[in-house]
């Protein structure tokens, strides 16, 4: 083997071996999902002419979220709120003492600035499932349906751990009630916004 | 011996509670008017349910409170300006009888110069559907009625006499069926020799009828009949002179 191939053959692994090593380099910088968390407390406000509206009072309650960034800038996720309500206009939705309203929802949205900024802004939206547990005196009943919602969100990180959220949504229940159609609208859409913070944590 | 006794308890309690359907609704609509015709507004609409046959002393007593009876108050709400009620209730699922509560009593809305009225559902039938249009309601007013018997000369006559009349409340079955109303009063008098006069107050609704039979005796019957008395506002007052 002569001189000049052998040199060759060196050229060639150690351009190779480069390679390689542009490789390690590009998966050690490749984007790894982040985890969000949230908990937090919960202000309800309905709107419009429905029942929840017209003829319950809600009470304040809590709200517990996930965030899973897919991408730097996208994350997918599930929420869960809760809050309860008292029946103040019987003469509406019939007599019952109160009700307990859960929304467990899966969401996805985005945010405005990286996700490693210390002060960020989120839009995002979501799908659910909207459940209305109602108690009369020994008895109970409930009332489900679906819901839709779209939240703003803003969040302050005071470590790469540990900060604090504020967020303003909007949701809007479908509900399966079978009744008549003169109170069918009434009864079955609800409208309100929740203004909820509280503390978030994030795992990288 | 004593948790069987506690297990048969808490089964009887579980037994006698009212059950609701999850996701409906009913909804009951009706009208109230007065014997002119014109609408009545502010008249209390209450529905209440029931798991066994109610009894026409419960159903003239019904109110919020009694619901350790089971009675339970499920929906409620006054006419409006129209005279138009729409009472939307939760749906009872083990009930026996649905009430329909028209101006009663023991509501805080209740108009004291106007009767109740009780619609009946009996046998579980407010179940298979959600919509109940009950026929337009008559609501007169109630009337304070004097019914006097005079005699009109020295004589030794006694005289036997007895008032019967509907009850100012009234009940309405759902299926309708065909007994008498059951809710009427009667009341039995005489007049002795040595009394010249004798006035009864009777309370009764504008367009009932009175019944008035009477029989005049001295030893043997003198006489007997038997009058029909229709009050009004105009009319309220029944002389029988004998």
């Amino acid at each position: 083997m002569s001189l000049h191939f052998k040199q060759l053959c060196i050229a060639i692994l150690l351009w190779n071996m480069s390679f390689a090593q542009d490789e390690a380099e590009i998966k050690k910088k490749k984007f790894m999902p982040i985890t969000v968390f949230q908990i937090g407390y919960l202000v309800p406000t309905a709107y419009g002419s429905n029942f929840l509206n017209d003829a319950l009072d809600l009470s304040n309650g809590y709200l517990a979220d996930y965030k899973l960034y897919i991408t730097p800038k996208i994350y997918v996720g599930v929420q869960k709120t809760f809050f309860r309500a008292n029946v103040t206009n019987e003469s509406l939705v019939g007599v019952y003492d109160d009700s307990k309203i859960s929304h467990h929802y899966a969401q996805v949205g985005t945010t405005i600035f990286p996700l490693n900024s210390k002060f960020n802004i989120l839009a995002g939206g979501g799908l659910g499932y909207a459940y209305y547990k109602n108690f009369q005196s020994n008895s109970k009943f409930s009332d489900d349906g679906f819901s839709l919602m779209g939240n703003v969100a803003a969040n302050y990180h005071f470590n790469k751990v540990v900060g604090l959220f504020f967020a303003v949504q909007l949701s809007k229940d479908f509900l399966s009630i079978n009744t008549a159609k003169d109170v069918d609208k009434f009864l079955n859409n609800a409208t309100f916004s929740t203004f909820s913070f509280g503390v978030q944590i994030k795992i990288e | 011996m004593k948790v069987k006794l506690t297990i048969l308890l808490l089964c009887f309690l579980y037994s006698c509670e009212i059950l609701y359907e999850d996701n409906e609704r009913l909804l009951f609509k009706g009208e109230i008017k007065d014997l002119t015709n014109l609408p009545l507004t502010d008249i209390a609409v209450e529905v209440y349910a029931t798991n066994f046959s109610i009894s026409d002393f419960q159903l003239e007593n019904l109110s919020r409170e009694n619901s350790f009876e089971d009675i339970n108050l499920i929906g409620q709400n006054v006419s409006n300006e129209q005279g138009v009620f729409n009472v939307t209730t939760i749906s009872p699922e083990n009930e026996v009888s649905t009430i329909v509560v028209i101006n009663g009593a023991n509501s805080s809305a209740y108009v004291a110069t106007k009767p109740s009225l009780f619609y009946l559902y009996e046998n579980n039938t407010v179940n298979d559907k959600v919509l109940y249009t009950l026929p337009t309601t008559i609501l007169p007013n109630k009337l304070k009625f004097e019914i006097v018997v005079d005699r009109a000369s020295a004589n030794n006559d006694t005289l036997s006499y007895s008032v019967s009349y509907p009850k100012v409340n009234k009940i309405q079955r759902f299926p309708p069926d065909n007994q008498q109303p059951k809710l009427s009063n009667f009341q039995f008098n005489e007049l002795l020799p040595n009394v010249q006069q004798q006035r009864d107050t009777i309370e009764i609704v504008e367009g009932d009828i009175i019944n008035f039979m009477y029989t005049l005796k001295n030893r043997t019957i003198i006489s007997s009949g038997q009058e029909q008395i229709i009050p009004s506002a105009t009319n309220n007052q029944y002389v029988f002179t004998f």
